[in-house]
């Protein structure tokens, strides 16, 4: 006989087991839902970390290059600046790389808003996400004076790529704020117009003046150590466009992401087409003219200011890869091989970045002082030692960033 | 997360993407509508930039350049020709030569210009102007007008300069000529300077020299370095109880990392110094590991330290030659003479280099760093417990070999960044070091050589001291005292040795006073005599 004490005393025990029970089903959905999130996440990013290491490891090149070989130019508009290139090749050689700063600093703007998205559905306030950016923005600079310039043998007052990247973030820490189609439309605006800009009301006779029109647009290399090649007004547009698709995509689930492959090779051979009839005409777009027809005089555009051909043929050659890297993240071997290695550059772009410059700067002891040059297959090989190399070395720094993951190394 | 990513699905809606759309075109639209089609014209440069045979310069679009080699040979790095032309002039142009070649045929700038006219051409007979002394970057740099004509009757008028390249060794003779007898020489002057200043490469700097300083100057900055190397050299001592005589020829070590990557690297110099600063403290590494674990290990208790100090007096030496051959392969090798590793490059704030702002400041900040490294971290009061007793500090769980490694690490780096800072400041040659390893082991002991705040003490009074010792002894007995100028550490690190053995921060109360009883004798001798 169960007397009523002891119904009273079992209907609690059955009600804190059922308890137990839905607590124990809420969590374990809980983590099924967060692990179905995880892998949708890492499945949507891995296709911009595919993209961006496919153009770090291009871009590992052109320094290279850069580095060992006399015939590789670069400078593409600079005041207008045409370098001479040996050949066909060569000049090849060096456009393939066109991809990267582009393709850099778009993913940087996509990723970040990514990231800022994730920091705020973690729960953290609009003023901390606000203020990882502007630090990471002025980590940046900080890394593009001591670290970056050096590489190049510029200057500390150098302004390239990392510094505008930097000054990126800190606008966009602020910006970030204002409605995403708002962004949109002032990176549009910025890209297609920004040669219209004119600073002219800026004094280019002092030295402050003259840094100021390069940091806003006027990248040149006149005037040392004031120098610079990537001028914040025309990439923040391209940021703002990377910010924008970031944004997209954090509306989209696993299979709304997998669906993006369409739009994407739309988008790049809508570029390119583009990039076409702006070099046919000739005329609004085109920083540098097309001088002739042949390949070069197609294929030259301004890279310093960007020009609007530019930016099309290299966001459109993006948007491809980027297509490609969703159709290959399905395959079973993504994770491994070529790809995999190709992921791992991608997942520490500013690692790379920085460890790329230095080792192939290296000039071992013997090599003669002046006009030291490598044949190109030479060069081609030590570009491809050094991608194994900076593969094992990406692999330790992700290993050392996880394992320290409030450490400085979350800035770099 | 849910309410941000259905937020920004909703953003992109096609109606706002539309609108934007629209703003853009009609701005664009606006943009190109006003200010009309590029204008193309305003885009060929108008000069072009050479690089090669290790110079640069500028030269008018349009100049064709013909490089030909001397005695047969290609042109190369070391010595050719530059002959620049516009080959579709019509008019009578500008031309321009370059010969560059080896600086040791020449015994001046004045003898070089003299053997420039030949240069010029066959059977030409020059009249020449004034010569007029300028310097490019800090090189010296002299050139004058003339006038030349040939026998077929041509007549042209051009400046000629040379330029003394005191980094790569090399001279080069630089003409610009016209054959437009009415061409204003002030222009083609101005038309020359201009040539000259786009003539440059970093690494063609001139060292900067500290004789010509104020003294003040030069001794803050010699006395920071001395604080550097005496710390380091005493936490050496603290750690492994011998004198490590090596200790400074990290120094030339880390001079040696500057040049090379200033050199060779047109690295800035002050961006040196982390990079020797991690070599040195990797190479000290390197010995303790290799050399001084393995050898302190085998030896007896009795005679660990002086088997060590051997050691590390090989090491010293051996640290010597591999610097030789370091100094040998730059200079014939790479035809860059070291100097004694000196390196240009500094900038200047009120007339003085900045490495006399940077040098005290980097001390000041290396050593407070290292103090609080020492005193307020887990890692430097293992050490400072490593030091104090080995065996009880292995007892409570610290890693002695870790102390030890990073102690070699630490002063190879601090002797390494003070060798790096020298190298802006006046050089350390390869005989240099011995006599730096006397006036530091003097600083050292001076300040105590068990004590690292009194090396700092050292260090700095070392500095003063012997400057002072120097001019009074100047006052005495004239200039030829300098030729003694070697002894003076020796004669300083002797009376250290001599009156405080334990150095001066060693001296209590009682030492004091007995001194102070020995000079009041002295007075009341002295007093007693002359009454």
């Amino acid at each position: 006989m169960i007397g009523e004490g002891d119904l009273g005393a079992a209907q609690p025990e059955r009600g804190k087991e059922d308890r137990m029970r839905t607590l124990l089903l809420t969590r374990a959905q809980t983590v099924l839902r967060g692990a179905t999130t995880t892998t949708r996440k890492t499945g949507r990013l891995q296709f911009i970390d595919f993209t961006r290491g496919v153009v770090m490891a291009i871009m590992a090149w052109d320094h290279a290059s850069g580095f060992w070989n006399s015939s590789h130019h670069g400078g593409e508009g600079v005041m207008g600046a045409m370098p001479p290139f040996v050949n066909l090749t060569w000049f090849l050689l060096r456009f393939v790389s066109h991809y990267c700063a582009p393709t850099f600093i778009f993913l940087a703007g996509t990723v970040l808003a990514l990231s800022a998205a994730k920091r705020l559905d973690n729960g953290e306030s609009q003023w901390s996400v606000s203020s990882h950016m502007m630090k990471r923005g002025i980590a940046l600079l900080i890394l593009e004076a001591l670290v970056v310039a050096p590489a190049f043998g510029a200057s500390r007052f150098y302004f390239g790529v990392i510094a505008c990247i930097g000054v990126c973030l800190i606008i966009l820490s602020v910006a970030r704020r204002l409605p995403p189609i708002v962004i949109l439309t002032l990176s549009l605006i910025i890209v297609l117009n920004h040669p219209y800009l004119d600073l002219g009301f800026i004094p280019n006779d002092t030295w402050w003046g003259w840094y100021l029109r390069v940091i806003i647009h006027e990248p040149n290399s006149q005037w040392p150590p004031f120098t610079g090649l990537y001028p914040v007004i025309p990439w923040i547009g391209v940021m703002g466009l990377g910010w924008s698709l970031g944004t997209h995509l954090t509306g989209l689930n696993g299979d709304e992401t997998k669906q993006l492959k369409r739009p994407l090779i739309m988008a790049g051979v809508s570029c390119l087409v583009a990039w076409f009839v702006v070099r046919a005409l000739n005329g609004y777009g085109n920083l540098l003219p097309r001088l002739g027809n042949t390949a070069i005089d197609w294929l030259y555009v301004s890279k310093y200011p960007p020009s609007l051909a530019f930016l099309l043929w290299t966001l459109g050659g993006m948007c491809l890869i980027m297509a490609l890297g969703l159709e290959l993240q399905d395959r079973p071997n993504f994770n491994g091989g070529l790809t995999g290695m190709i992921q791992t550059f991608g997942r520490n772009p500013l690692f790379f970045y920085l460890a790329h410059l230095w080792l192939y700067r290296l000039r071992p002891p013997g090599v003669p002082r002046y006009n030291f040059s490598l044949p190109l297959v030479p060069t081609l090989g030590l570009w491809l030692l050094g991608l194994l190399i900076l593969w094992q070395l990406c692999i330790r720094y992700e290993r050392l960033k996880r394992a320290h993951p409030d450490s400085p190394l979350k800035y770099i | 997360m849910r309410e941000n990513s259905s937020k920004g699905a909703q953003v992109f809606t096609p109606r706002a993407l539309l609108a934007s759309l629209v703003i853009v075109a009609v701005i664009t639209g606006a943009n190109m509508f006003s200010n009309g089609p590029p204008d193309w014209d305003e885009q060929p440069p108008e000069s072009r930039g050479y690089t090669g045979h290790a110079y640069i310069f500028s030269y008018a679009e349009g100049l064709a350049l013909n490089f030909i080699g001397v005695d047969e040979v290609n042109a190369t790095d070391k010595t050719g020709l530059m002959h620049g032309f516009f080959e579709n002039a019509t008019q009578p142009c500008d031309e321009i030569d370059i010969y560059w070649g080896s600086n040791e045929n020449y015994t001046c700038l004045e003898d070089a210009l003299e053997k420039t006219f030949p240069l010029i051409g066959w059977n030409i007979t020059c009249t020449a102007g004034t010569a007029l002394n300028t310097s490019t970057r800090e090189h010296p740099f002299i050139y004058r007008h003339y006038n030349a004509s040939s026998i077929d009757g041509r007549n042209w008028i051009g400046v000629a300069g040379v330029w003394n390249c005191t980094e790569s060794g090399r001279m080069f003779t630089i003409c610009l000529s016209s054959q437009d007898e009415s061409a204003n020489p002030a222009d083609l002057e101005e038309r020359y300077i201009e040539l000259m200043s786009s003539f440059f490469s970093w690494s063609y700097r001139r060292p900067i020299r500290s004789g010509r300083l104020p003294d003040y100057v030069t001794n803050t900055v010699t006395a920071s370095l001395m604080v550097l190397f005496c710390v380091g050299l005493t936490f050496t001592f603290k750690m492994e109880r011998f004198p490590n005589f090596a200790h400074i020829h990290y120094a030339t070590i880390g001079s040696a990392v500057s040049f090379y990557l200033v050199r060779f690297y047109r690295f800035n110099s002050y961006d040196t110094w982390p990079f020797a600063a991690l070599v040195g403290g990797l190479i000290g590494m390197i010995l303790y590991v290799t050399l001084v674990r393995p050898i302190g290990s085998k030896a007896r208790k009795w005679n660990r330290y002086i088997i060590l100090t051997f050691t590390s007096y090989v090491i010293a030496y051996s640290m010597v030659s591999v610097i030789g051959m370091f100094n040998y392969w730059t200079r014939n090798a790479m035809g860059a003479p070291s100097t004694g590793f000196r390196v240009g490059g500094d900038f200047r704030i009120n007339g003085l280099p900045g490495i006399a702002y940077i040098g005290p400041l980097t001390c000041i900040f290396v050593v407070v760093g290292f103090h609080f490294f020492l005193t307020k971290t887990r890692f430097g009061t293992s050490l400072r417990a490593t030091a104090e007793d080995e065996n009880l500090a292995a007892t409570l769980g610290i890693n002695v070999y870790n102390s030890h490694l990073a102690s070699w690490f630490i002063s190879g780096a601090l002797s390494a960044l003070a060798g790096s800072i020298i190298t802006l400041w006046s050089g350390v040659g390869l005989g240099g070091s011995d006599d730096l390893f006397i006036k530091v082991m003097a600083g050292s002991v001076l300040g105590g050589l068990d004590n690292i705040y009194g090396a700092i003490f050292g260090g700095i009074f070392i500095t003063m001291a012997q400057d002072a010792l120097s001019d009074i002894l100047l006052l005495f007995f004239g200039i030829g005292v300098k030729m003694w100028d070697r002894l003076f550490p020796m004669a300083f690190l002797l009376i250290v040795m001599m009156l405080a053995p334990q150095g001066l921060t060693s001296i209590g109360e009682k030492q004091i006073l007995e001194l102070r009883y020995r000079i009041r004798r002295l007075r009341e001798r002295i007093i007693n005599k002359t009454s």
